[in-house]
């Protein structure tokens, strides 16, 4: 039962022969929690022992925690890995934004400047995210309020907010356009 | 607290507040604590700066900010009887970064960014911070007589 996938954000993705392990979930979280690797829905993704140039973590899907059927005993089919693949970047991008939002957070919570905020590199870095950064601005905003306005305008082009002098309003006005549009 | 303004903490120097993101030092100092002034960009909205100032930060800016107020500039930045003031601060550059407002005792109160309020005993109470919380130095006075409201 071979199939593991080194997955990474560069070009070093490629075929693992890794041997798997046969893991049923609870002993699956076990695992990964022993081994600092990450689980995600029925998918082991072992941490890669191996040097890449990236600075996001590379896991490799290990094994499964119900048995495969024959066929799978290959290589995963391309729509498996494709949903692997995009699960990974998913977990991938969820902790270089919060990475980057603890440290923009800790770096301005003494500054009332809204251009240092906007301007920090971190915050820049997470409008560098992309699209794919919109939920988890909007998802961090329902936890808590804060300056996300300036990085939902640059990565909507929306204006919900616009005239708005309220942090509370803001937040209110942003949270009903992320709803309305399903990204929360 | 030290460990992030080296000033703050002598007698007289206590936090007053829970964390709040919701203002800022400059809406503390106005009297405001319910909005962010900041005269940054309008589009993304949450900020408030007063109607028919331009959204520029600099120290003539926040100064008419104030004057709306009824704060008029002076030279002093010692307790006068009969005027509440405030205590504009700037970096090195010029770029404001921080107010203050006087208590009748002659002490400050500040907000701390996203932080805390403070009562200071010294203006250099808030100084010295490294980084973000580098608040540089009070720059600019502004005094307005006394209301039966001041603090």
């Amino acid at each position: 039962m071979q199939h593991g996938l080194v997955l990474a954000d560069d070009a070093s993705a490629k075929l693992n022969g890794d041997k798997a392990d046969e893991v049923r979930p609870p002993v699956a979280r076990q695992y990964a929690t022993l081994t600092g690797d990450f689980i995600s829905d029925r998918v082991v993704y072992k941490r890669a022992t191996h040097t890449v140039h990236s600075a996001m973590p590379v896991f490799v899907s290990h094994s499964r925690s119900t048995p495969p059927d024959a066929q799978s005993t290959e290589e995963p089919s391309r729509g498996a890995r494709d949903v692997h693949l995009g699960r990974f970047l998913a977990h991938g991008r969820q902790e270089q934004f919060r990475r980057l939002s603890a440290e923009w957070q800790q770096a301005t919570l003494y500054s009332s400047s809204l251009d240092q905020a906007y301007m920090h590199p971190a915050y820049q870095q997470i409008i560098g995210i992309g699209p794919a950064a919109i939920p988890l601005i909007l998802r961090e905003l329902e936890q808590q309020s804060d300056h996300w306005f300036w990085a939902l305008f640059a990565l909507t082009g929306e204006t919900p907010a616009e005239g708005t002098e309220t942090v509370d309003e803001a937040r209110a006005a942003w949270l009903s356009w992320g709803r309305e549009r399903g990204y929360i | 607290m030290r460990a992030i303004f080296p000033g703050f903490g002598g007698e007289g120097d206590e936090v007053r507040s829970p964390l709040d993101r919701r203002y800022n030092c400059i809406a503390f100092a106005a009297g405001d604590e319910s909005r962010w002034w900041w005269p940054g960009p309008e589009e993304p909205g949450g900020a408030y700066w007063p109607e028919g100032l331009p959204r520029e930060t600099t120290l003539d800016n926040f100064r008419n900010a104030f004057r709306l107020l009824g704060y008029e500039e002076c030279d002093s930045f010692e307790l006068e009887d009969g005027y509440e003031k405030v205590a504009i601060y700037a970096s090195a550059s010029g770029v404001p970064t921080h107010a203050a407002r006087q208590l009748s005792s002659g002490r400050w109160a500040s907000k701390l960014g996203k932080f805390v309020d403070v009562h200071h005993a010294r203006l250099e109470g808030v100084m010295g911070g490294e980084g973000l919380a580098d608040y540089g130095s009070p720059v600019l006075a502004m005094r307005r007589p006394k209301s039966d409201a001041s603090p």
